[in-house]
Order: structure tokens, then C-alpha cells, then sequence
């Protein structure tokens, strides 16, 4: 292993070396004639607490969100808050509320030291590249429909299965924990490179890592206690959504602009709209009660995720200035991963051998399994055309995803 | 309040965790062994000592203890106050139905006093913290009945 | 780049794939996922005859690990979870954390199953219709504070999927971890955005940027400048890169430890069910992610190298000196945004600010008093070394 491979590139790492320090009295001494230590010392209350209610630095006064039906809702809080979409243009902050105001007294001059352009919040601040019509919805509907694994899943449920179903059955499960750790670690670096005055979006897309992780955590229990156990690595399943998630992200180095919508069409619309697909024909050959569910609960979080990305590329598409060329560059992202996918994934033995198993009920009526799988595989790109349609982005004419099943 | 301090106090509160599961069960795990102190005062001539362990959605265990056994009992963390302020905190608890804000575990034990939360080990003291809202909810079963 | 082949080209070799071939002859055998003996070393599959009877908990990653007992010193350089099987010439993928050591934690497992079962909605599970009217002062004392947290809770999730996909899935347990910070921060920012609008208050002033840009080259003297320590000034230089080890220190150990003191200060002061609840709510959270990081950084301790030890102690200590007198320790604690409102809710009415200030003095105490004790625990004393004043200098 001498020559260092990562997988999606990431900025380097680097080994700190400690740096002299000022001697102690001297830091103590500092602190003690801080501006603010002198301050507090007066025992006073500032400027937070003399500026007007109304007309002053302070924001909204005498709003009262009243909860709605399902609680303290996004919604709850637009109904009241003047500012309910981020319109304004961003302002030069890394961690910054979009309600509250910019400070008068932090320098223009000051402001690109406080919140450079690159290498953090503020790489992608525009609102074509971001936001969504329904952020709020969107991210309370994430959260509410979080499963809480004590309370959703009954264990004591789970039912032995015939080795070689078992043995399918677990074969589909390490597909899918590979997916979900590939979605959590290309979507993960983003997080940090949206502007805060995206907090909903923000909020979502950390639900969304979080999903990753909860089914992560069931699969592998399901994995380990049934009687079988982790099954065999999908190489390729990945194939293409690599090579653009990383050109995309460009390792999140360099003063470059990172593809979020790439991404975002690459991990959620496709790989989130394959594993739903995949996931309903496992479920359909799911043989019993407690596996079925399981996977059911994962395949309402991939629904989720899929219809946040087609909302986020329906946006995009129309938001995004001309001279962007969006729809150009979706359609050349697509171009580069479908025929990869289509071979590596749609194709991969790893992934369909099992599940022609577990549809025939057995190796030994193998032949019924494929015939399901025969009938249901052109659906799989059906619908993601279908998705691009909806949004606005016909690839009909282009795309690589065959319409019949070559096998 | 004749029945604080005594094993049977903090048995009633037992009794109701385990038949409130369900309750409980959507606070969350609990992981940790107690010690609840009641110090000396002008209404308990000497110091009492309560062990408990909480399992799960479960208090699995209540005890006294002699003050020598409490270092061996191994508690995570130790909650500790004088009897009066035991008493004013399941007062308040029985007349509101539940902990008022003056008389929150947290609050009670924030600067030390009236209550103390504390242990050999900090990080262990932690999960008093990181489980609080199952030992309020213990604490507030008082309030039944 | 490759050249996208036409959709002809692309059938084509579809069609010609060797699996595709005998599936069209009708040749369903499966491959060596399915025929090998699962514990042949040869075979790619995994582990097999993994059986779990599921307790009162169900099945959890604590249980699961003590019975298996499988966890690795090295990851295995694979994309499967941890048991997975490879082929023989499967490719083996260079992870920059792939040492258990470097990522593992004290009671990791048993911290993950607590925050798997302890997630809540700060949309429905805060009794909203249980807050009640404050004296203006109070709310707006309240808000203020709000508009602090509001943002500040959703910095670490900014940086922990950084890290996340630099651990080898040989540890799934790490990576899983610290999704679940992510989805709580993400509710502590909203449920802070959401009281700001819920009680007639309202969002105040920007609470940190002033704070920020003084915070370093004045606590620290003319001879460090920031520019001097790329690496560590935090916020104030965006670009910092941390070694894993260090986020653990700054953002988990430090910086959420003096959050955490403020949440129990929070519920301390809360006049309201509304408001103690939520602040009991993410004070849970928050002791979680200190631990974490306190647990991990003494299982690093204990179990790096001789020599990886040293200079990680050096680094960890340069760090904690740096942070104590920066922006997450000292700076923290001196904010006037944050700690004046503090005093003012203490208080309970501005006639009453020194009662509020004694409060807030003996909080300090208590706070470094706490951070010191877990220093202790995780194998680096900082008693005589701590740059934070062990009693506030005001
Ligand atoms: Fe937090
Ligand atoms: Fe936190």
C-alpha cells in the first residue's frame, strides 16, 4: 500500500506542529485587559440590550409562532418571521443566523477575514445552487419521519431463513450498507460548504447523513444475528459516481467551485432512485415480516431522499442564470456515469444473483427470480427518466440506460 | 413527609418506572448506577445513603446503604443534598405534578448547591447528564398516587 | 475523461458482458458469492453463522461487539462493513484514519445506541404550548443568547463528515457516531431558530463576529498572530485543518463542553416548561458528543504508539493552550452577547445585575473546574498549565 488511494478525495490531512506560545502571566495578563473582560468588569449590559426594539440592530420583536398541527413547524415559524426565504444576497459570514442582522461595527475590510470565500461556508452561496421551494416542508417531513429504532423495529420479530435465502437475503443487505455509506460520504463534504443562510437545506442534508447511518447501524445488527452474516464486497457498484462526485468536489481543495447539483443529481436522484427500485424487489422476495419492514422503512428515507434531489435539480434548472448552461452540465454528468452504472451496478452479479434468488423462492426455482427480474429491470431506468422529465431535463434522446434488459 | 428518607420512598419510585415502559421507553436508554445522599440536618440526625441501578427502561435495583459501602456500591454518579432540600424538591414534585422550573434536577444541582452532582470520574458523571430526562422522569413519578 | 460511447456502442458491450452472456443462455448459477464455503478463506463472503438473540434493547452494537469481538487494530482497507469478504485481488483502498486507535473511543458503542435512542423532534417533542409571556427584559435577554446558539450548534456538523469519510468502514461504529452528532446539531439549531419566533422576542444582534476577529492576536499577544498558526485559530480562519485528533479536542472536548455548561445554565434559568425542556433536551445531546470526544481521546492516548503518543500530547496540549486562551475556551466565556444576558436571566430583573453576575461568576468556576476534571480523565492534565482563569477575571 505505498502509493495513497482515497476514494473521494478529500484535502489533506496534515500533521500539526506545536508552535511557541507566549508564557502564561503574559496570556493571563492579555485576558485580564481584554476589551471584553474590561467590559464585563463594568458590570453593565451592552449594546445588545440598549439598540431599538424596532429600527435598531434587533430583529422581529413581538413575533409569536404559534405550533401547528404537527408541532412547532417550519411553517409555523414563516407564517410569522418576515424574512421566511433567503432572498438577500449573501453576506460575507461563515456561521451566521439569517435573521439576525450583520453587524455595522465589523469593517468591510474586515469582513473577507472573517469569512473567506473558500474553504467554507461560503463556497456555494447562491440561491440557484441551494435552495429549494419547499425547504421547510422538506426538512420537518425528514425529521418526522425518522425511525427510532427502539420504538420501529422489533427485533424479537426476526425469523430464521433457509441458509441459501439467508444467504441472499444478506448478500442484498452488504450491497446496500456499501450504498449508504458511499451517499453519506459524497453528500457529508457539502454540508459544511453551504452558506448558513441556507439553514434549512443545511439541516435537511444533516438528516439525510443520519438516515445513511441509522439504516447502516440496522443492516449490519440484521446482518449479524440471523444465523448468517456480511456477505461479499460489490466492487463496481460505485463505477462512475465516483470519478463524478470527485471532479465535482474537486477534493474540496483549491479556490475552484465545487458541482453541488452533480452531486445532488448523481447520489440522490440516481443511486438514492436505484437503491428504492432494488429495495422493492428484495422486499417483494423479503420471506418475512420483520425483513420486509426493515427494508420498507429504508425505502420511504431513499423516497425522501430522491424527492429532495428532484426538487433540488428542478430549482436549479430553472433558477440558475443562463450562462450557467445547468441542464448542459447535468445532462454531461449523466453522460459520464449511466453507462458505467448501467454495467457495474444494474449488471452486477453481486447485486442481481441474489435477488433473482430471493424472488424465486431458492436456488432451485432460480429461473422465476430472473423472469421478475427480466420484467421489472427497464423500469429501473424508466422512472429515473421519468423523474427528469418531471423536473425539466429530457434525456430521452440521450440517455444510456437501456430500455429492454440485455440479458 | 414521613416516607423520605426511605428505601420505601425510592421503591414506590421504582415500582412506577418499571410499570411505566412506555414512557420511558421513548425517553431512551438508561445506563447507570446511582448513589442518592440525603445529608444531616436539623430534620435527619444521620446521613442516609440510596443505591440504584437503572437498566434499560428499568430501575432494577434500589438499596440503602452504610456510608462505608457507598464507595464499593461503584455509583457513576452520586446525587447528593441535605434531607430539607431532599424534601422541598419531592414537595414541590407532589404539589405540581411534576418538577416546577425552580426544582429541576439540573437546576438543583447546576452551582453545586443545594444539590451536588458528582463522582470519581467525570465522564462517568457525564451520563447523569446525558440521560437526564429519565431521571426526571423518575423523580417525577413521585408525583402519583 | 473517457469518451462516452454512442448508446449503440453502450448496448453492445452491455450484451457482451460474460454474466450478461449466460444469463441470456439461461445459466443461473451463481457465482462464488453464493457457491463457495462461506468459511473457506478463498471464498469472498464474509462471516457467516453470526447469531444474536435480541434482549430487552433489542439488538444492540454494544451487545453485538461483545460477543463477536471482532473489531480490528488496522481497518481492512475495504468499501464493506467491517466482516465483509472480498475477492483475493480486490482492490484495497488507503482510508487516512485506518488505525482503531486513531478512531476508536472509550464506550463508543454503548454512546452510539444512547444517541440512536435518544433522538427527539424539536418540532413535537417541546411542550410549545407551555411557554409562557416573560418580562421583556428576560426574553430579550433569552433571544439574545438564542441568537448565539442558532448558528453556533451547526458548526460541527460543518466539519465532522470531513472526517467521516477518511475512517476505514472496518469501523462502522465511528462513522455512525458521528452522523448521529450531525442530526443533533442540526436540532439544536432548530430548535433555538424556532424559540427566537415562538415567544415575542425575536432574533438580536450578531452575537459573535466582533468577538472573533479580537479574539486571538489580543489574548494571545503580539507573538502569535494568527497568521503564525495557520492550523488552529478555529473559526477565524476557516481553512484550518485539523488533524482528527485535534477536531476531537477543539470542537467535541472543548468547545461543546463550555456549550454544554451553558445548556445547564440554560435550563437553569428557563422561567418556562418550553424552555427547560429544550435545554434538558440538548444538554443530553451535548454531554454525548463530550464524551465522545473526551473517551477518544484517551482511548488515542492509551493505545498510539510510544512515539505517536508524545508528539500527539505535545500537539494536544499546544492546542488546549491555544483554545483556552482563544475563541472556544476564554472567548467563549467573555463573549458580552452571550454572558451579559446570562447575568441579566440570572438576575431576574436588571435591578437585581450583581446577584446575576455573582451567578454567573460561580458558574465559570464550576465550568473550568469540569473541563480540568475531564482533561484529567483523558490522560492529559492541564491543572497547571490551563489558560482559561480558574475564577472569572471580572
Ligand atoms: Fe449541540
Ligand atoms: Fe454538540
Amino acid at each position: 500500500m505505498s502509493e495513497k488511494r482515497e476514494r473521494l478525495r478529500t484535502l489533506e490531512m496534515p500533521r500539526l506542529r506545536p508552535r511557541p506560545l507566549p508564557p502564561r502571566e503574559e496570556v493571563v495578563a492579555n485576558q485580564s485587559r481584554h476589551f471584553q473582560t474590561v467590559k464585563l468588569s463594568r458590570g453593565e449590559l451592552g449594546h445588545w440590550f440598549h439598540t431599538p426594539l424596532d429600527g435598531g440592530e434587533w430583529s422581529e420583536w413581538g413575533k409569536r409562532a404559534r405550533p401547528d398541527a404537527v408541532g412547532m413547524t417550519y411553517m409555523a415559524v414563516t407564517e410569522v418571521c418576515d424574512r421566511p426565504v433567503p432572498e438577500v444576497q449573501a453576506y460575507r459570514r461563515l456561521m451566521h443566523s439569517r435573521f439576525v442582522k450583520p453587524s455595522p461595527r465589523v469593517p468591510e475590510n474586515l469582513e473577507e477575514r472573517l469569512a473567506p470565500k473558500w474553504g467554507g461556508a461560503r463556497e456555494i452561496e447562491e440561491k440557484y445552487e441551494v435552495w429549494i421551494d419547499d425547504a421547510g416542508p422538506l426538512a420537518e417531513e425528514a425529521l418526522d419521519r425518522q425511525w427510532r429504532p427502539a420504538l420501529s423495529l422489533r427485533w424479537e420479530d426476526m425469523q430464521r431463513l433457509p441458509p441459501p435465502l439467508e444467504r441472499a437475503f444478506d448478500q442484498i443487505l452488504t450491497w446496500l450498507l456499501q450504498c449508504e455509506y458511499f451517499c453519506s460520504d459524497a453528500v457529508g463534504g457539502y454540508v459544511g460548504r453551504l452558506h448558513y443562510r441556507f439553514v434549512e437545506i443545511k439541516s435537511y442534508l444533516a438528516y439525510e447523513i443520519f438516515d445513511y447511518a441509522l439504516h447502516a447501524n440496522a443492516l449490519r445488527k440484521r446482518l449479524l444475528s440471523n444465523g448468517g452474516g456480511m456477505g461479499a464486497q460489490v466492487e463496481g457498484f460505485d463505477a462512475g459516481l465516483l470519478e463524478v462526485c470527485n471532479e465535482a468536489s474537486q477534493g474540496f481543495s483549491g479556490e475552484v467551485p465545487r458541482d453541488f447539483n452533480a452531486v445532488v443529481l448523481a447520489i440522490d436522484v440516481w443511486l438514492n432512485g436505484v437503491m428504492l427500485d432494488l429495495l422493492r424487489l428484495a422486499a417483494a422476495g423479503a420471506r418475512s415480516e420483520f425483513d420486509r419492514r426493515l427494508l420498507e422503512r429504508v425505502m420511504q428515507d431513499c423516497a425522501r431522499h430522491v424527492s429532495w434531489g428532484c426538487k433540488r435539480i428542478g430549482c436549479y434548472l430553472r433558477d440558475a442564470p443562463p450562462e450557467r448552461e445547468a441542464a448542459e452540465r447535468l445532462h454531461a454528468v449523466a453522460d459520464r456515469f449511466e453507462p458505467a452504472q448501467v454495467e457495474g451496478h444494474l449488471l452486477n452479479p453481486r447485486v442481481l444473483e441474489p435477488l433473482a434468488l430471493l424472488l424465486g423462492g431458492g436456488p432451485e426455482n432460480a429461473a422465476a427470480g430472473w423472469s421478475v427480474l427480466r420484467e421489472f429491470w427497464p423500469q429501473i431506468g424508466e422512472r429515473w427518466l421519468a423523474r427528469l422529465d418531471a423536473v425539466g431535463l429530457n434525456r430521452r434522446d440521450r440517455c444510456q440506460v437501456p430500455t429492454q434488459p440485455p440479458f | 413527609m414521613s416516607d423520605f428518607p426511605s428505601v420505601d420512598f425510592f421503591r414506590v419510585l421504582q415500582r412506577r418506572m418499571n410499570d411505566n415502559s412506555d414512557k420511558f421507553r421513548a425517553l431512551g436508554f438508561t445506563d447507570s448506577r446511582a448513589v442518592f445522599a440525603v445529608r444531616a440536618d436539623d430534620e435527619l440526625e444521620d446521613d442516609r445513603y440510596f443505591g440504584a441501578v437503572f437498566e434499560v427502561y428499568d430501575c432494577t435495583e434500589i438499596c440503602e446503604l452504610e456510608a462505608s459501602e457507598v464507595e464499593a456500591y461503584d455509583p457513576d454518579w452520586i446525587l447528593e443534598a441535605d434531607c430539607a432540600d431532599w424534601r422541598e424538591m419531592i414537595a414541590n414534585i407532589r404539589a405540581e405534578g411534576a418538577a416546577d422550573s425552580d426544582h429541576t434536577l439540573n437546576r438543583l444541582s447546576l452551582l453545586g448547591h443545594p444539590f451536588r452532582i458528582h463522582g470519581v470520574d467525570q465522564t462517568r458523571v457525564d451520563v447523569f447528564h446525558r440521560q437526564q430526562l429519565s431521571y426526571q422522569e423518575f423523580f417525577d413519578q413521585a408525583a402519583e398516587g | 475523461m473517457a469518451s462516452i460511447p454512442t448508446r449503440r456502442e453502450a448496448a453492445e458491450r452491455y450484451a457482451n458482458l460474460p454474466q450478461v452472456r449466460r444469463w441470456r443462455d439461461g445459466n443461473y448459477e451463481p457465482g462464488a458469492w453464493f457457491n463457495s464455503d462461506p468459511e473457506s478463506p478463498e471464498s469472498p463472503w464474509g462471516n457467516w453463522g453470526r447469531e444474536f438473540k435480541p434482549t430487552r434493547r433489542g439488538i444492540t452494537t454494544v451487545d453485538l461487539n461483545r460477543a463477536f469481538d471482532d473489531v480490528p487494530d488496522q481497518g481492512a482497507g475495504l468499501v464493506v462493513d467491517r466482516g465483509g469478504g472480498a475477492d483475493a485481488g480486490a482492490t484495497r483502498w488507503e482510508y487516512p484514519l485506518n488505525q482503531r486507535y486513531e478512531v476508536w473511543a472509550y464506550n463508543l458503542e454503548s454512546l452510539l445506541e444512547e444517541a440512536i435512542s435518544r433522538q427527539w423532534s424539536a418540532t413535537s417533542d417541546l411542550p410549545w404550548d407551555k411557554l409562557e409571556p416573560l418580562p421583556d427584559d428576560q426574553e430579550r435577554a433569552m433571544c439574545q443568547f438564542l441568537s448565539f446558539l442558532h448558528p453556533v450548534e451547526f458548526t460541527p456538523t460543518d466539519i465532522l463528515p470531513h472526517y467521516m469519510m477518511r475512517v476505514d468502514p472496518s469501523f462502522p461504529e465511528v462513522r455512525q457516531f458521528m452522523a448521529t452528532q450531525c442530526a443533533d446539531e442540526s436540532r439544536h439549531m432548530e430548535a433555538f431558530g424556532k424559540r427566537m419566533f415562538a415567544n415575542g422576542g425575536g432574533p438580536g444582534i450578531e452575537p459573535t463576529a466582533e468577538a472573533l476577529l479580537s479574539m486571538s492576536a489580543d489574548t494571545l499577544s503580539s507573538a502569535l498572530k494568527p497568521e503564525d498558526h495557520p492550523d488552529v485559530i478555529g473559526p477565524t480562519n476557516p481553512r484550518a485543518t485539523w488533524e482528527f485528533l485535534g477536531m476531537s479536542y477543539s470542537v467535541q472536548m472543548m468547545g461543546e463542553a463550555v456549550v454544554l455548561d451553558f445548556f445547564r445554565f440554560g435550563e437553569f434559568l428557563g422561567r418556562n416548561p418550553c424552555d427547560k425542556e429544550m435545554f434538558r433536551r440538548v444538554l443530553q445531546d451535548e454531554a454525548r458528543h463530550v464524551s465522545f470526544g473526551t473517551m477518544r481521546i484517551k482511548y488515542y492516548l492509551d493505545h498510539a504508539p510510544a512515539e505517536e503518543r508524545e508528539r500527539a500530547l505535545e500537539m494536544l496540549h499546544y492546542f488546549a493552550s491555544v483554545d483556552e486562551a482563544t475563541a472556544s475556551g476564554f472567548g467563549l466565556l467573555i463573549n458580552p452577547n452571550v454572558i451579559e444576558p446570562f447575568a441579566l436571566m440570572a438576575a431576574g430583573s436588571t435591578g437585581e445585575l450583581d446577584k446575576g453576575w455573582d451567578m454567573v461568576r460561580e458558574f465559570w468556576a464550576g465550568c473550568v473546574e469540569e473541563y480540568l476534571a475531564r482533561c484529567d480523565r483523558a490522560g492529559f492534565p492541564r491543572r497547571d498549565k490551563c489558560l482559561i482563569p480558574r475564577e472569572a477575571p471580572f
